[in-house]
């Protein structure tokens, strides 16, 4: 075994927990310090003061959360570190410098955080050093999202073929491929957009919740108008989401082609309780997107002083429901019309909240903002789900970096070849098992597999479009059917 | 109480709409009364009818000002070092 084991809960489930709960915390946290500069300048330029108030009152909500988020971060540090140790140790060597950036970066967040929402009201005479103060809160955000993409793109797709592991540097401690993996650049498009968006519903759904518990009509005014401000900035940043989605899941077949048909499939741990959570994910984000429809047919109707421009509203439809078709063409129709019919039903509800409370949103708020925590949830869970365990998949990873080798080399600069890799002794069969196979998939596919009837998977695999010469394809389903090790 | 509106001109408001949201000192025995007295009668929340409340620069406290403006430059001089080594670790890497 290549880690501890928690007995009831498993040690997957522990990180399973770190993480999910990180990612719903730290996503809206940087979702958030964009929303809110975005309306502090609003504010500023139109001098609507409550638009600054709404700003300020998120930003403390967010330095809340932002702590939470952090804290939680060392808890999944820990457990990591604790439960997997030696995955851990080598990931930790492999993005040293990075991770120490990423330290410092949460240094200087917490920081400029704090100094940013309790300066607030001391700095009225210099509103624009304030709202530049909160600006810098973006590229700082961005960079740490950054750094932890590269390691998470890394962990989904480690090197430029599955199955390799990148070890191209000069520097122990980073490595220029590994950071820059083949899905790093989709990854972090993604989540830069995404997390807007899902930080945005929140906040609308918090003046949703607020609107049910005051009676007040200036109040209702207030957080009916700030609630629509709040769902205007998220569902703008629908917009591009479907097409990088397209372009992610492109990747993801071409250098990630396990994980990829395990979400078009619905394997392994994809299934949560017989539960598809990829379709799951993907039938909220229809129900998001017929909810806004309505929403927004509805608020042209009405008197506010304006709206995202109909032709936004109707590309982001269009571009989701190319995204669908396209994912119906590799799976089945089934999912398309699925997502179709979630649209529809979802805007069905939406029509009857928005009747029922007269015009009022705040149902409708609530229900956006609890359908996009779970979508976050949701996407968080099948994304690390569909890939295999990076522990297992990667069978020479204890290789690359050995503990006792690796420390002399850590402060100082080394050339490439100059860290001694300890090369495992294979036989061509093995040699060409490793080559060929980690085209299309993991090494543990075939070493999971239970059956025995290796001529007509080997000669499955080639209708596949595996390349073996006949000696080639006799001397791996001998070397299979005998159990050999690879 | 005076207040320096948005369009630079000096207007007579209502004290709780220059409180709402402004920090009111401590040794401010009038200002606190006042604000204490909005939030019971639910008056200050949220400032709806309040004009922006821009001030004139000097009003601000000079060691807020001088915090956060050296904190920014900080923080400024942190990102492009950062972005320097992101750079740098193209080559030598």
């Amino acid at each position: 075994m290549s880690h501890l084991e928690i007995p009831g809960i498993s040690a997957k489930w522990v990180i399973g927990f770190f993480g999910l709960f990180h990612i719903s915390v730290a996503a809206m946290a940087i979702g958030m310090a964009f929303i809110v500069a975005v309306l502090e300048i609003y504010a500023y330029r139109n001098k609507i003061r409550r638009y600054d108030l709404f700003a300020k009152r998120t930003q403390l909500f967010h330095v809340c959360i932002y702590n939470i988020g952090t804290i939680n971060a060392i808890g999944l540090v820990f457990a990591l570190s604790g439960l997997y140790p030696q995955f851990w140790s080598q990931i930790f060597v492999h993005f040293f410098w990075p991770l120490i950036i990423e330290e410092f970066l949460f240094f200087l967040l917490a920081t400029t955080l704090t100094f940013h929402y309790f300066f607030w009201e001391h700095l009225w005479g210099h509103k624009k050093l304030h709202i530049t103060l909160g600006v810098l809160l973006i590229p700082l955000f961005f960079l740490q999202m950054y750094i932890i993409n590269g390691l998470g793109g890394f962990m989904l797709t480690p090197g430029f073929k599955e199955g390799e592991v990148s070890l191209f540097k000069g520097i122990l401690g980073y490595d220029f491929k590994a950071m820059y993996n083949p899905s790093f650049l989709m990854l972090q498009l993604h989540r830069a957009l995404a997390n807007i968006s899902y930080a945005g519903f929140c906040l609308a759904g918090w003046c949703g919740i607020r609107l049910y518990l005051t009676d007040d009509a200036k109040k209702r005014d207030y957080y009916e108008d700030c609630g629509r401000i709040a769902y205007y900035i998220a569902f703008a940043f629908f917009l591009s989401i479907p097409i990088i989605g397209y372009f992610y899941s492109h990747v993801m077949m071409k250098e990630a082609s396990q994980a990829f048909w395990d979400l078009m499939l619905g394997r392994g741990d994809i299934l949560v309780l017989g539960i598809d959570t990829w379709w799951l994910k993907h039938f909220l984000v229809a129900a998001m997107l017929g909810s806004s429809l309505v929403y927004f047919h509805r608020i042209d109707k009405t008197n506010v002083p304006f709206s995202l421009p109909k032709v936004m509203v109707w590309s982001i439809a269009l571009f989701y429901l190319m995204f669908y078709m396209a994912m119906g063409m590799v799976m089945t129709w089934l999912f398309f019309w699925l997502m179709f019919i979630a649209a529809i039903i979802s805007a069905l509800i939406s029509l009857f909240l928005l009747h029922s409370n007269k015009n009022s949103a705040r149902a409708l708020f609530i229900l956006l903002g609890v359908i996009s925590f779970l979508t976050v949830m949701l996407g968080g869970y099948a994304r690390e789900a569909s890939r295999p365990r990076f522990v297992d998949r990667v069978s020479a990873y204890d290789n690359i970096y050995v503990p006792e080798e690796r420390s002399p080399y850590l402060m100082v600069p080394v050339k490439p070849g100059d860290i001694p890799i300890v090369k495992q002794e294979t036989t061509k069969e093995a040699q060409l098992i490793h080559d060929r196979c980690v085209d299309c998939h993991t090494l543990d596919v075939i070493r999971d597999y239970k059956d025995d009837d290796w001529d007509e998977v080997i000669k499955t695999m080639i209708n596949y479009g595996t390349e073996l010469t006949e000696d080639e394809a006799k001397l791996i389903t001998e070397y299979l059917k005998a159990g050999k090790p690879f | 109480m005076n207040h320096e509106n948005t369009d630079g001109k000096s207007t007579d408001t209502d004290k709780t709409d220059v409180l709402i949201n402004t920090t009111v000192s401590d040794y401010d025995t009038e200002g606190l009364a006042i604000k204490e007295e909005g939030l019971r009668e639910g008056k200050i929340f949220p400032g709806l009818d309040a004009d922006y409340p821009l001030r004139d620069p000097s009003e601000d406290p000079r060691w807020a000002v001088r915090t956060v403006k050296i904190w920014m430059w900080i923080t400024i001089f942190c990102i492009v070092g950062i972005l320097v080594l992101m750079i740098l670790g193209i080559w030598y890497d």
